[in-house]
Protein backbone atom coordinates (compact mmCIF):
# COMPACT_ATOMS: atom_id res chain seq x y z
CA UNK A 1 0.00 0.00 0.00
CA UNK A 2 1.18 3.49 -0.81
CA UNK A 3 0.27 7.08 -0.02
CA UNK A 4 -0.51 9.74 -2.59
CA UNK A 5 0.06 13.45 -3.11
CA UNK A 6 -2.71 15.15 -5.02
CA UNK A 7 -2.69 18.63 -6.51
CA UNK A 8 -5.29 19.02 -9.20
CA UNK A 9 -7.16 21.74 -11.05
CA UNK A 10 -10.08 21.50 -13.41
CA UNK A 11 -12.71 23.95 -14.66
CA UNK A 12 -16.19 23.12 -15.81
CA UNK A 13 -17.74 25.81 -18.01
CA UNK A 14 -21.34 26.82 -17.50
CA UNK A 15 -23.35 24.07 -19.16
CA UNK A 16 -26.37 22.38 -17.64
CA UNK A 17 -25.27 23.70 -14.23
CA UNK A 18 -23.29 26.66 -12.94
CA UNK A 19 -19.63 27.12 -13.92
CA UNK A 20 -17.39 25.36 -11.42
CA UNK A 21 -13.67 25.20 -10.81
CA UNK A 22 -11.83 22.66 -8.72
CA UNK A 23 -8.44 23.52 -7.26
CA UNK A 24 -7.58 20.97 -4.59
CA UNK A 25 -4.29 19.89 -3.05
CA UNK A 26 -4.16 17.28 -0.28
CA UNK A 27 -2.42 14.10 0.74
CA UNK A 28 -3.70 10.53 1.04
CA UNK A 29 -1.67 8.79 3.75
CA UNK A 30 -0.64 5.20 3.19
CA UNK A 31 -2.84 2.49 4.69
CA UNK A 32 -5.43 4.97 6.03
CA UNK A 33 -8.99 5.89 5.18
CA UNK A 34 -9.00 9.50 4.01
CA UNK A 35 -12.45 11.04 4.12
CA UNK A 36 -13.26 14.03 1.92
CA UNK A 37 -16.16 15.81 3.57
CA UNK A 38 -18.14 18.60 1.96
CA UNK A 39 -21.61 19.71 0.90
CA UNK A 40 -23.22 18.55 -2.34
CA UNK A 41 -21.65 20.25 -5.33
CA UNK A 42 -18.33 20.89 -3.59
CA UNK A 43 -16.46 18.68 -6.06
CA UNK A 44 -16.03 15.52 -3.96
CA UNK A 45 -17.10 13.02 -6.61
CA UNK A 46 -15.13 14.91 -9.26
CA UNK A 47 -11.99 14.36 -7.19
CA UNK A 48 -12.66 10.62 -7.10
CA UNK A 49 -13.22 10.56 -10.87
CA UNK A 50 -9.98 12.48 -11.39
CA UNK A 51 -8.13 10.04 -9.13
CA UNK A 52 -9.55 7.07 -11.07
CA UNK A 53 -8.72 8.67 -14.43
CA UNK A 54 -12.38 8.77 -15.48
CA UNK A 55 -12.13 12.56 -15.74
CA UNK A 56 -9.18 14.33 -17.29
CA UNK A 57 -7.45 16.94 -15.13
CA UNK A 58 -6.27 20.23 -16.64
CA UNK A 59 -3.35 21.07 -14.38
CA UNK A 60 -1.51 19.46 -11.51
CA UNK A 61 -0.18 16.12 -10.40
CA UNK A 62 -1.31 12.86 -8.81
CA UNK A 63 1.61 10.77 -7.63
CA UNK A 64 2.65 8.20 -5.10
CA UNK A 65 6.10 7.15 -3.99
CA UNK A 66 6.52 4.77 -6.91
CA UNK A 67 4.45 6.11 -9.75
CA UNK A 68 2.94 9.26 -11.27
CA UNK A 69 -0.62 8.83 -12.46
CA UNK A 70 -1.11 12.34 -13.77
CA UNK A 71 1.31 15.19 -14.46
CA UNK A 72 0.07 17.98 -16.71
CA UNK A 73 3.58 19.47 -17.01
CA UNK A 74 4.92 16.20 -18.46
CA UNK A 75 1.75 15.47 -20.45
CA UNK A 76 1.31 12.23 -18.48
CA UNK A 77 -2.17 10.90 -17.84
CA UNK A 78 -2.54 7.16 -17.13
CA UNK A 79 -5.75 5.55 -18.34
CA UNK A 80 -8.17 4.18 -15.69
CA UNK A 81 -7.06 0.60 -16.44
CA UNK A 82 -3.43 1.43 -15.63
CA UNK A 83 -4.07 3.19 -12.29
CA UNK A 84 -4.91 0.17 -10.13
CA UNK A 85 -7.85 1.66 -8.25
CA UNK A 86 -10.90 -0.04 -6.78
CA UNK A 87 -13.97 2.14 -7.23
CA UNK A 88 -17.13 1.73 -5.19
CA UNK A 89 -19.72 3.82 -7.01
CA UNK A 90 -22.61 5.48 -5.20
CA UNK A 91 -25.07 3.30 -7.14
CA UNK A 92 -22.67 0.30 -6.78
CA UNK A 93 -22.56 -0.49 -10.53
CA UNK A 94 -22.71 -4.25 -10.01
CA UNK A 95 -22.72 -6.20 -13.26
CA UNK A 96 -26.31 -7.49 -13.53
CA UNK A 97 -25.48 -10.28 -15.99
CA UNK A 98 -22.83 -11.83 -13.72
CA UNK A 99 -23.32 -13.81 -10.53
CA UNK A 100 -21.89 -12.71 -7.17
CA UNK A 101 -18.77 -14.86 -7.69
CA UNK A 102 -18.39 -13.76 -11.32
CA UNK A 103 -18.56 -10.11 -10.23
CA UNK A 104 -15.61 -10.71 -7.90
CA UNK A 105 -13.68 -12.82 -10.43
CA UNK A 106 -14.12 -10.09 -13.05
CA UNK A 107 -11.77 -7.98 -10.94
CA UNK A 108 -9.68 -10.66 -9.26
CA UNK A 109 -9.11 -12.76 -12.41
CA UNK A 110 -10.04 -16.42 -12.79
CA UNK A 111 -6.66 -17.53 -11.46
CA UNK A 112 -7.37 -15.89 -8.12
CA UNK A 113 -10.29 -18.10 -7.15
CA UNK A 114 -8.94 -18.60 -3.62
CA UNK A 115 -8.72 -14.87 -3.08
CA UNK A 116 -12.25 -14.38 -4.41
CA UNK A 117 -13.53 -17.10 -2.04
CA UNK A 118 -11.70 -15.45 0.87
CA UNK A 119 -13.21 -12.03 0.09
CA UNK A 120 -16.69 -13.57 -0.17
CA UNK A 121 -16.21 -15.19 3.25
CA UNK A 122 -14.89 -11.95 4.75
CA UNK A 123 -17.94 -10.08 3.47
CA UNK A 124 -20.31 -12.90 4.52
CA UNK A 125 -21.39 -13.62 0.95
CA UNK A 126 -19.97 -17.15 0.78
CA UNK A 127 -23.40 -18.76 0.61
CA UNK A 128 -24.59 -16.43 -2.13
CA UNK A 129 -21.85 -16.82 -4.70
CA UNK A 130 -24.17 -18.17 -7.42
CA UNK A 131 -26.88 -15.57 -6.80
CA UNK A 132 -27.51 -12.68 -9.14
CA UNK A 133 -26.87 -9.17 -7.72
CA UNK A 134 -30.61 -8.48 -8.14
CA UNK A 135 -31.41 -11.21 -5.61
CA UNK A 136 -29.33 -9.61 -2.84
CA UNK A 137 -30.50 -7.29 -0.07
CA UNK A 138 -29.22 -3.70 0.14
CA UNK A 139 -26.50 -4.60 2.64
CA UNK A 140 -25.39 -7.65 0.67
CA UNK A 141 -25.15 -5.60 -2.52
CA UNK A 142 -23.05 -3.04 -0.68
CA UNK A 143 -20.73 -5.74 0.64
CA UNK A 144 -20.44 -7.31 -2.81
CA UNK A 145 -19.48 -3.95 -4.34
CA UNK A 146 -16.84 -3.50 -1.64
CA UNK A 147 -15.47 -7.02 -2.10
CA UNK A 148 -15.35 -6.51 -5.87
CA UNK A 149 -13.52 -3.19 -5.49
CA UNK A 150 -10.96 -4.88 -3.23
CA UNK A 151 -10.57 -8.02 -5.35
CA UNK A 152 -7.96 -6.48 -7.65
CA UNK A 153 -5.71 -5.55 -4.65
CA UNK A 154 -5.96 -1.87 -5.58
CA UNK A 155 -3.29 0.68 -4.67
CA UNK A 156 -6.13 3.06 -3.88
CA UNK A 157 -9.73 2.25 -2.95
CA UNK A 158 -12.23 4.97 -3.90
CA UNK A 159 -15.60 5.08 -2.12
CA UNK A 160 -18.20 7.48 -3.50
CA UNK A 161 -20.79 8.08 -0.77
CA UNK A 162 -21.26 4.32 -0.48
CA UNK A 163 -23.68 4.42 2.46
CA UNK A 164 -25.84 7.41 1.50
CA UNK A 165 -28.86 5.39 0.36
CA UNK A 166 -28.97 3.06 3.37
CA UNK A 167 -30.97 3.21 6.60
CA UNK A 168 -29.26 4.07 9.88
CA UNK A 169 -29.04 0.53 11.26
CA UNK A 170 -27.54 -0.90 8.10
CA UNK A 171 -25.12 2.02 7.86
CA UNK A 172 -23.86 1.31 11.37
CA UNK A 173 -23.36 -2.35 10.57
CA UNK A 174 -21.50 -1.60 7.36
CA UNK A 175 -19.26 1.01 9.06
CA UNK A 176 -18.13 -1.79 11.39
CA UNK A 177 -17.60 -4.17 8.49
CA UNK A 178 -15.59 -1.61 6.54
CA UNK A 179 -13.49 -0.92 9.64
CA UNK A 180 -12.89 -4.64 10.19
CA UNK A 181 -11.92 -5.17 6.54
CA UNK A 182 -9.62 -2.18 6.74
CA UNK A 183 -7.90 -3.56 9.83
CA UNK A 184 -7.49 -6.94 8.16
CA UNK A 185 -6.33 -5.76 4.74
CA UNK A 186 -4.77 -2.37 5.51
CA UNK A 187 -5.78 -0.71 2.24
CA UNK A 188 -5.34 2.96 1.38
CA UNK A 189 -8.75 4.49 0.71
CA UNK A 190 -10.46 7.76 -0.12
CA UNK A 191 -14.11 8.06 0.79
CA UNK A 192 -16.30 11.06 0.03
CA UNK A 193 -19.36 11.92 2.07
CA UNK A 194 -21.58 14.84 3.04
CA UNK A 195 -22.51 13.17 6.34
CA UNK A 196 -20.33 14.57 9.11
CA UNK A 197 -21.06 11.76 11.60
CA UNK A 198 -20.07 9.23 8.96
CA UNK A 199 -16.94 11.20 8.09
CA UNK A 200 -15.89 11.38 11.75
CA UNK A 201 -16.73 7.72 12.36
CA UNK A 202 -14.60 6.39 9.50
CA UNK A 203 -11.88 8.97 8.87
CA UNK A 204 -8.29 8.44 9.85
CA UNK A 205 -7.34 11.46 7.78
CA UNK A 206 -9.87 14.14 6.91
CA UNK A 207 -10.14 16.72 4.15
CA UNK A 208 -12.85 19.37 4.12
CA UNK A 209 -13.82 20.58 0.68
CA UNK A 210 -15.92 23.62 -0.07
CA UNK A 211 -16.68 25.03 -3.52
CA UNK A 212 -13.83 23.07 -5.03
CA UNK A 213 -11.20 24.22 -2.48
CA UNK A 214 -9.65 22.35 0.44
CA UNK A 215 -10.40 24.41 3.54
CA UNK A 216 -8.97 22.03 6.18
CA UNK A 217 -6.92 18.87 6.23
CA UNK A 218 -5.52 16.70 9.02
CA UNK A 219 -6.44 14.20 11.71
CA UNK A 220 -10.25 13.93 12.04
CA UNK A 221 -10.31 15.05 15.68
CA UNK A 222 -8.45 18.18 14.72
CA UNK A 223 -10.44 18.83 11.56
CA UNK A 224 -13.91 18.14 12.96
CA UNK A 225 -13.53 18.89 16.70
CA UNK A 226 -10.57 21.23 16.77
CA UNK A 227 -8.74 18.90 19.21
CA UNK A 228 -5.43 17.12 18.74
CA UNK A 229 -6.54 13.63 19.68
CA UNK A 230 -5.35 11.76 16.67
CA UNK A 231 -4.17 8.61 18.47
CA UNK A 232 -6.30 5.58 17.91
CA UNK A 233 -6.35 2.31 19.73
CA UNK A 234 -6.58 -0.75 17.57
CA UNK A 235 -5.47 -4.23 18.48
CA UNK A 236 -6.13 -7.88 17.78
CA UNK A 237 -7.04 -9.74 20.93
CA UNK A 238 -8.61 -12.90 22.27
CA UNK A 239 -11.73 -12.91 24.42
CA UNK A 240 -10.99 -14.59 27.74
CA UNK A 241 -14.08 -13.65 29.77
CA UNK A 242 -17.56 -12.17 29.30
CA UNK A 243 -19.93 -10.64 31.87
CA UNK A 244 -23.31 -9.27 30.82
CA UNK A 245 -25.99 -7.06 32.32
CA UNK A 246 -29.25 -6.06 30.58
CA UNK A 247 -27.65 -3.69 28.10
CA UNK A 248 -23.94 -4.21 27.96
CA UNK A 249 -21.41 -6.98 28.01
CA UNK A 250 -18.01 -6.47 29.54
CA UNK A 251 -15.43 -8.36 27.55
CA UNK A 252 -12.06 -9.18 28.97
CA UNK A 253 -9.64 -9.49 26.10
CA UNK A 254 -6.02 -10.46 26.04
CA UNK A 255 -3.42 -9.23 23.58
CA UNK A 256 0.02 -10.73 24.20
CA UNK A 257 0.71 -10.19 27.91
CA UNK A 258 -1.74 -7.30 28.18
CA UNK A 259 -5.35 -7.65 29.29
CA UNK A 260 -8.09 -5.10 28.60
CA UNK A 261 -11.73 -4.81 29.42
CA UNK A 262 -14.12 -3.31 26.90
CA UNK A 263 -17.84 -2.70 26.94
CA UNK A 264 -19.89 -3.74 23.91
CA UNK A 265 -23.64 -3.77 23.50
CA UNK A 266 -25.34 -7.13 23.94
CA UNK A 267 -26.32 -7.39 20.27
CA UNK A 268 -22.68 -7.35 19.19
CA UNK A 269 -21.67 -9.54 22.15
CA UNK A 270 -24.18 -12.18 20.99
CA UNK A 271 -21.87 -12.95 18.05
CA UNK A 272 -18.83 -13.39 20.27
CA UNK A 273 -17.78 -16.41 22.33
CA UNK A 274 -14.98 -16.90 24.81
CA UNK A 275 -11.84 -17.86 22.89
CA UNK A 276 -12.78 -15.81 19.76
CA UNK A 277 -10.22 -13.55 18.09
CA UNK A 278 -11.54 -9.97 17.98
CA UNK A 279 -10.40 -6.55 16.89
CA UNK A 280 -10.71 -3.84 19.51
CA UNK A 281 -10.85 -0.43 17.87
CA UNK A 282 -11.55 2.91 19.46
CA UNK A 283 -10.73 6.53 19.12
CA UNK A 284 -8.57 7.61 22.04
CA UNK A 285 -11.24 10.09 23.09
CA UNK A 286 -13.90 7.36 23.33
CA UNK A 287 -11.90 4.55 24.91
CA UNK A 288 -12.64 3.11 28.32
CA UNK A 289 -9.60 1.51 29.94
CA UNK A 290 -9.57 -0.45 33.21
CA UNK A 291 -6.54 -1.54 35.14
CA UNK A 292 -6.61 -5.31 35.55
CA UNK B 1 -40.69 -24.54 -61.77
CA UNK B 2 -37.89 -24.78 -59.23
CA UNK B 3 -39.30 -23.63 -55.88
CA UNK B 4 -36.25 -24.36 -53.78
CA UNK B 5 -33.63 -22.46 -55.75
CA UNK B 6 -35.06 -18.92 -55.25
CA UNK B 7 -35.85 -19.65 -51.60
CA UNK B 8 -32.36 -21.04 -51.01
CA UNK B 9 -30.91 -17.96 -52.72
CA UNK B 10 -33.03 -15.63 -50.55
CA UNK B 11 -31.87 -17.51 -47.45
CA UNK B 12 -28.23 -17.32 -48.54
CA UNK B 13 -28.54 -13.60 -49.33
CA UNK B 14 -30.21 -12.89 -45.97
CA UNK B 15 -27.59 -14.84 -44.02
CA UNK B 16 -24.61 -13.24 -45.77
CA UNK B 17 -26.14 -9.75 -45.50
CA UNK B 18 -26.97 -10.21 -41.80
CA UNK B 19 -23.46 -11.47 -41.11
CA UNK B 20 -21.88 -8.50 -42.89
CA UNK B 21 -24.23 -6.10 -41.14
CA UNK B 22 -23.09 -7.50 -37.78
CA UNK B 23 -19.47 -7.27 -38.81
CA UNK B 24 -19.64 -3.61 -39.90
CA UNK B 25 -22.77 -2.56 -38.04
CA UNK B 26 -21.59 -3.35 -34.50
CA UNK B 27 -18.49 -1.10 -34.62
CA UNK B 28 -20.46 1.64 -36.42
CA UNK B 29 -23.33 1.40 -33.90
CA UNK B 30 -20.88 1.58 -31.00
CA UNK B 31 -19.12 4.58 -32.50
CA UNK B 32 -22.49 6.32 -33.01
CA UNK B 33 -23.48 5.49 -29.42
CA UNK B 34 -20.40 7.14 -27.89
CA UNK B 35 -19.32 9.88 -30.28
CA UNK B 36 -19.95 13.54 -29.57
CA UNK B 37 -18.67 14.69 -32.98
CA UNK B 38 -20.79 17.18 -34.89
CA UNK B 39 -20.84 14.82 -37.88
CA UNK B 40 -22.95 12.27 -35.92
CA UNK B 41 -26.41 13.51 -37.10
CA UNK B 42 -25.17 13.48 -40.68
CA UNK B 43 -24.05 9.84 -40.44
CA UNK B 44 -27.30 8.89 -38.67
CA UNK B 45 -29.34 10.54 -41.42
CA UNK B 46 -27.39 8.72 -44.15
CA UNK B 47 -27.83 5.38 -42.34
CA UNK B 48 -31.59 5.97 -41.94
CA UNK B 49 -32.19 7.02 -45.58
CA UNK B 50 -33.29 3.53 -46.79
CA UNK B 51 -36.24 3.67 -44.38
CA UNK B 52 -37.79 6.63 -46.22
CA UNK B 53 -36.42 6.24 -49.75
CA UNK B 54 -38.39 4.18 -52.31
CA UNK B 55 -36.34 0.99 -52.90
CA UNK B 56 -36.17 1.82 -56.61
CA UNK B 57 -34.43 5.14 -55.88
CA UNK B 58 -31.87 3.44 -53.63
CA UNK B 59 -31.49 0.60 -56.15
CA UNK B 60 -31.01 3.07 -58.99
CA UNK B 61 -28.13 4.91 -57.28
CA UNK B 62 -26.53 1.66 -56.13
CA UNK B 63 -26.74 0.40 -59.72
CA UNK B 64 -25.02 3.59 -60.94
CA UNK B 65 -22.26 3.08 -58.37
CA UNK B 66 -21.67 -0.61 -59.02
CA UNK B 67 -22.38 -0.67 -62.76
CA UNK B 68 -19.53 -1.25 -65.19
CA UNK B 69 -19.03 2.56 -65.48
CA UNK B 70 -19.53 3.27 -61.77
CA UNK B 71 -16.54 3.81 -59.45
CA UNK B 72 -17.25 0.75 -57.29
CA UNK B 73 -18.07 -1.41 -60.30
CA UNK B 74 -14.74 -0.47 -61.95
CA UNK B 75 -12.81 -1.14 -58.73
CA UNK B 76 -14.50 -4.53 -58.23
CA UNK B 77 -13.80 -5.50 -61.84
CA UNK B 78 -10.15 -4.50 -61.50
CA UNK B 79 -9.79 -6.55 -58.32
CA UNK B 80 -11.80 -9.67 -59.18
CA UNK B 81 -12.00 -9.60 -62.96
CA UNK B 82 -15.82 -9.67 -62.99
CA UNK B 83 -18.69 -7.19 -62.82
CA UNK B 84 -20.48 -6.34 -59.59
CA UNK B 85 -23.91 -5.43 -61.01
CA UNK B 86 -26.25 -8.36 -61.75
CA UNK B 87 -24.18 -10.73 -59.61
CA UNK B 88 -24.75 -12.27 -56.17
CA UNK B 89 -22.01 -10.00 -54.75
CA UNK B 90 -23.88 -7.01 -56.16
CA UNK B 91 -27.09 -8.22 -54.49
CA UNK B 92 -25.25 -8.48 -51.16
CA UNK B 93 -23.90 -4.95 -51.65
CA UNK B 94 -27.37 -3.54 -52.35
CA UNK B 95 -29.01 -5.51 -49.52
CA UNK B 96 -26.34 -4.33 -47.07
CA UNK B 97 -27.25 -0.66 -47.60
CA UNK B 98 -30.96 -1.36 -47.83
CA UNK B 99 -31.02 -3.16 -44.46
CA UNK B 100 -28.37 -1.02 -42.74
CA UNK B 101 -30.78 1.09 -40.60
CA UNK B 102 -32.63 -2.04 -39.46
CA UNK B 103 -29.40 -3.35 -37.95
CA UNK B 104 -27.80 -0.09 -36.78
CA UNK B 105 -30.74 1.55 -35.00
CA UNK B 106 -31.66 -1.22 -32.50
CA UNK B 107 -28.01 -2.05 -31.81
CA UNK B 108 -27.06 1.62 -31.31
CA UNK B 109 -30.04 2.10 -29.04
CA UNK B 110 -29.03 -1.00 -27.00
CA UNK B 111 -25.44 0.25 -26.65
CA UNK B 112 -26.70 3.68 -25.53
CA UNK B 113 -28.89 2.10 -22.86
CA UNK B 114 -25.98 0.31 -21.13
CA UNK B 115 -25.36 2.12 -17.85
CA UNK B 116 -22.22 4.24 -18.26
CA UNK B 117 -21.23 3.46 -14.66
CA UNK B 118 -20.85 -0.25 -15.51
CA UNK B 119 -18.46 0.63 -18.30
CA UNK B 120 -16.46 2.96 -16.06
CA UNK B 121 -16.43 0.36 -13.27
CA UNK B 122 -14.90 -2.15 -15.70
CA UNK B 123 -12.20 0.34 -16.77
CA UNK B 124 -11.21 0.98 -13.15
CA UNK B 125 -10.87 -2.80 -12.69
CA UNK B 126 -7.98 -2.81 -15.14
CA UNK B 127 -9.97 -3.86 -18.20
CA UNK B 128 -9.25 -2.30 -21.60
CA UNK B 129 -11.95 -0.59 -23.64
CA UNK B 130 -12.08 -3.62 -25.97
CA UNK B 131 -12.38 -6.15 -23.13
CA UNK B 132 -15.08 -4.00 -21.52
CA UNK B 133 -16.93 -3.92 -24.84
CA UNK B 134 -16.80 -7.71 -25.22
CA UNK B 135 -17.53 -8.68 -21.59
CA UNK B 136 -19.90 -5.93 -20.44
CA UNK B 137 -21.43 -3.96 -23.32
CA UNK B 138 -22.13 -6.86 -25.73
CA UNK B 139 -23.81 -9.16 -23.13
CA UNK B 140 -25.92 -6.28 -21.81
CA UNK B 141 -26.98 -5.36 -25.36
CA UNK B 142 -28.02 -8.91 -26.29
CA UNK B 143 -31.63 -7.96 -26.87
CA UNK B 144 -30.78 -5.11 -29.26
CA UNK B 145 -28.32 -7.32 -31.12
CA UNK B 146 -30.95 -10.03 -31.57
CA UNK B 147 -33.54 -7.49 -32.71
CA UNK B 148 -31.05 -5.97 -35.18
CA UNK B 149 -30.18 -9.39 -36.55
CA UNK B 150 -33.81 -10.48 -36.94
CA UNK B 151 -34.89 -7.25 -38.60
CA UNK B 152 -31.94 -7.34 -41.00
CA UNK B 153 -32.62 -10.98 -41.89
CA UNK B 154 -36.38 -10.53 -42.33
CA UNK B 155 -35.99 -7.28 -44.25
CA UNK B 156 -33.51 -8.87 -46.68
CA UNK B 157 -35.73 -11.95 -47.13
CA UNK B 158 -38.61 -9.73 -48.23
CA UNK B 159 -36.80 -7.13 -50.36
CA UNK B 160 -37.86 -6.70 -53.94
CA UNK B 161 -37.18 -3.26 -55.45
CA UNK B 162 -33.49 -3.01 -54.70
CA UNK B 163 -32.66 -6.59 -55.72
CA UNK B 164 -34.57 -6.22 -58.97
CA UNK B 165 -32.72 -2.97 -59.83
CA UNK B 166 -29.27 -4.23 -58.77
CA UNK B 167 -29.44 -7.94 -59.56
CA UNK B 168 -32.07 -8.34 -62.25
CA UNK B 169 -33.65 -11.75 -62.64
CA UNK B 170 -30.95 -14.36 -63.36
CA UNK B 171 -32.05 -17.85 -62.22
CA UNK B 172 -29.68 -19.35 -59.67
CA UNK B 173 -27.68 -16.10 -59.42
CA UNK B 174 -29.96 -13.19 -58.57
CA UNK B 175 -33.49 -14.55 -58.86
CA UNK B 176 -34.51 -14.49 -55.20
CA UNK B 177 -37.90 -15.68 -53.84
CA UNK B 178 -39.66 -12.30 -54.04
CA UNK B 179 -38.71 -11.94 -57.73
CA UNK B 180 -39.68 -15.55 -58.46
CA UNK B 181 -43.15 -14.83 -57.01
CA UNK B 182 -43.47 -11.74 -59.21
CA UNK B 183 -42.40 -13.81 -62.24
CA UNK B 184 -44.98 -16.54 -61.53
CA UNK B 185 -47.74 -13.97 -61.13
CA UNK B 186 -46.73 -12.30 -64.41
CA UNK B 187 -46.92 -15.75 -66.04
CA UNK B 188 -50.40 -16.23 -64.50
CA UNK B 189 -49.06 -19.24 -62.59
CA UNK B 190 -50.88 -18.45 -59.35
CA UNK B 191 -50.36 -21.90 -57.83
CA UNK B 192 -46.57 -21.60 -58.35
CA UNK B 193 -46.61 -18.10 -56.82
CA UNK B 194 -48.65 -19.47 -53.93
CA UNK B 195 -46.15 -22.28 -53.19
CA UNK B 196 -43.17 -19.91 -53.03
CA UNK B 197 -45.17 -17.29 -51.09
CA UNK B 198 -46.35 -19.89 -48.59
CA UNK B 199 -42.83 -21.25 -48.16
CA UNK B 200 -41.49 -17.71 -47.65
CA UNK B 201 -44.29 -16.92 -45.21
CA UNK B 202 -43.70 -20.05 -43.12
CA UNK B 203 -39.95 -19.61 -43.16
CA UNK B 204 -40.08 -15.96 -42.11
CA UNK B 205 -42.67 -16.68 -39.43
CA UNK B 206 -40.62 -19.58 -38.02
CA UNK B 207 -37.44 -17.50 -37.85
CA UNK B 208 -39.25 -14.63 -36.16
CA UNK B 209 -41.01 -16.96 -33.71
CA UNK B 210 -37.79 -18.73 -32.69
CA UNK B 211 -35.94 -15.46 -32.25
CA UNK B 212 -38.69 -13.77 -30.25
CA UNK B 213 -39.00 -16.83 -28.02
CA UNK B 214 -35.26 -16.72 -27.46
CA UNK B 215 -35.43 -12.98 -26.84
CA UNK B 216 -38.11 -13.54 -24.20
CA UNK B 217 -35.86 -16.08 -22.51
CA UNK B 218 -32.98 -13.59 -22.51
CA UNK B 219 -35.17 -10.89 -20.99
CA UNK B 220 -36.44 -13.29 -18.29
CA UNK B 221 -32.89 -14.39 -17.49
CA UNK B 222 -31.84 -10.75 -17.19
Amino acid sequence: MIGFDVDIKKSFPKGRGEAFSLDAAFSIPEGKITVIFGPSGSGKSTILRLLAGLEKGEHGRIQNSGKTWFDSAKGLDLSPKDRKTGYLFQDLALFPHLSVMQNILYTAGKRNLAKAEELLEMTQLGGLKDSSPDELSGGERQRLALARALAGSPDLLLLDEPFSALDRELKKKLYDELTKLHFSLGFTAVMVTHDMAEAYRLAEHAVILNKGRVTKEGPPEEVFLGKSLSTRIQLYAQVIAMESDEIHTLLTVKEGIRTFRVFVDNEEAGKIEIGDEVIVAAKASDALVFKV
Amino acid sequence: MDVFQPIALSLKLSLVTTLLLFLFGIPLSYWLSVTCLKVKPLIEAVVALPIVLPPTVLGFYILLAIGSNGPLGKLFEALFDQGLAFSFAGLVFGSFFYSLPFAIQPIQSAFESVDRRLVEASWTMGKSKFETFIRIIIPLSKRGLITGGVLSFAHTMGEFGVVLMVGGNIPGVTKVASIAIYDEVQAMNYSGANIISLALLLLSFSVLLIVYMFNRKVVRAA
